[in-house]
């Protein structure tokens, strides 16, 4: 990154604020799989209050941008897929609390 | 809202839902209970080992004990015997953790990842099996600098060592790394805790050995083993009655 962009970035948070991530549900998937080793999309589902279909749509978001990955496995004869954040995803999720740190100090400052 | 609408409210509210969220997620995959309680079961089981027939006399001659069972030390009755039992125990303990971490995993829909925890364990088992071969060798080669410059630790070790007390500083190494990578208050407290006691029990032999011996008779190392066990069963208790169900 530039120093010309980090001083954007300084000037303005809602610059740092990446799209993938800035959506409620997205956001609360990073943060939930930023905390285990790997979770499971019915896990997900109930914690995010999210239909199949929906929890799909935001899992294929990340995934395409190279923020989570999945995991197909077995639990006895069910089958199960497993959520599991990248090294991207751990520094996007990180930046995005970071410039909603720096927004609402700034609103309080 | 749809599904790829912009975060409702202010970023103050979107920290304290995603706080909520990490917290909750968190709790979920909180399982230390099983470890403090199997662990604390296991030294249990070792603590009549720890019973002298005798009260200590005031010089005890070393046993000679295999490398392998030096976990138990070389001053107790039974040290050979404890000393197998404690590698297995560590060894077993560390893998039954591992083997309930994967089952609750799969069960609750969240991994813990605790390979860390049990690389510790083991790899801390073997460390105090070589740490005691080391303390041997630093003791009796009385000519070497190295001698020289830990000789004021290397007697107080082999004194920890040879009550037997190793086995709890492994299992007090592994708890302290599961601490950290559950991000748990609740065992960080429990380990201090574990550790305090660890040392208090030292410092008192430390101080005055003898007047240990003197009020606890053949029971003085018994004493010894019994507090830790006591804060790991008891810290296993409260963690396992206060756990909370997963989200």
């Amino acid at each position: 990154m530039s120093d010309a962009e980090d001083a954007e970035r300084s000037a303005f948070p809602t610059n740092a604020l990446d799209d993938v991530v800035h959506q409620r549900h997205r956001l609360g998937i990073l943060t939930i799989a930023a905390e285990a080793e790997r979770v499971e999309v019915g896990y997900l589902r109930d914690a995010l209050e999210l239909t199949a279909g929906n929890l799909s749509r935001h899992l294929a978001v990340l995934e395409e941008a190279g923020l989570v990955h999945t995991e197909k496995g077995y639990h006895g004869r069910r089958p199960r897929t497993w959520v599991v954040i990248t090294p991207p995803g751990v520094a996007a999720l990180d930046a995005e609390l970071a410039a909603l740190q720096e927004l609402v100090r700034r609103r309080l400052g | 809202m749809s599904p790829d609408s912009v975060l409702p409210g202010s970023p103050a509210e979107m920290l304290a839902e995603l706080d909520t969220l990490r917290r909750r997620t968190r709790a979920a995959r909180h399982a230390h209970w099983l470890p403090l309680l199997l662990f604390g079961m296991l030294g249990a089981v070792a603590l009549p080992f720890y019973v002298m027939a005798e009260t200590p006399a005031e010089m005890m001659a070393p046993k000679q004990v295999p490398a392998l069972a030096r976990l138990g030390g070389d001053i107790l009755d039974q040290a050979a015997a404890l000393g197998w039992y404690w590698l297995a125990a560590l060894i077993a303990g560390y893998l039954v953790s591992l083997a309930w971490y994967r089952w609750r995993g799969r069960r609750v829909g969240l991994q813990s990842p605790v390979r860390g925890y049990v690389l510790a364990g083991l790899a801390g088992t073997v460390a105090a099996l070589l740490l005691m071969l080391m303390l041997d060798l630093l003791y009796n080669n009385v000519s070497g600098p190295v001698h020289d410059l830990t000789v004021w630790i290397t007697p107080e070790l082999m004194a920890v060592s040879g009550r037997g007390m190793f086995p709890h500083l492994v299992i007090g190494v592994g708890l302290a790394v599961l601490a950290g990578l559950e991000r748990s208050r609740a065992l960080t407290v429990t380990v201090l805790l574990y550790a305090a006691v660890l040392v208090l029990v030292s410092v008192a032999f430390h101080v005055d050995a003898y007047a240990v011996v003197d009020l606890l008779g053949r029971f003085t190392f018994f004493v010894a083993a019994l507090l830790p066990v006591v804060v790991l069963l008891a810290g296993g208790c409260a963690a396992a009655l206060l756990r909370r169900r997963p989200a």
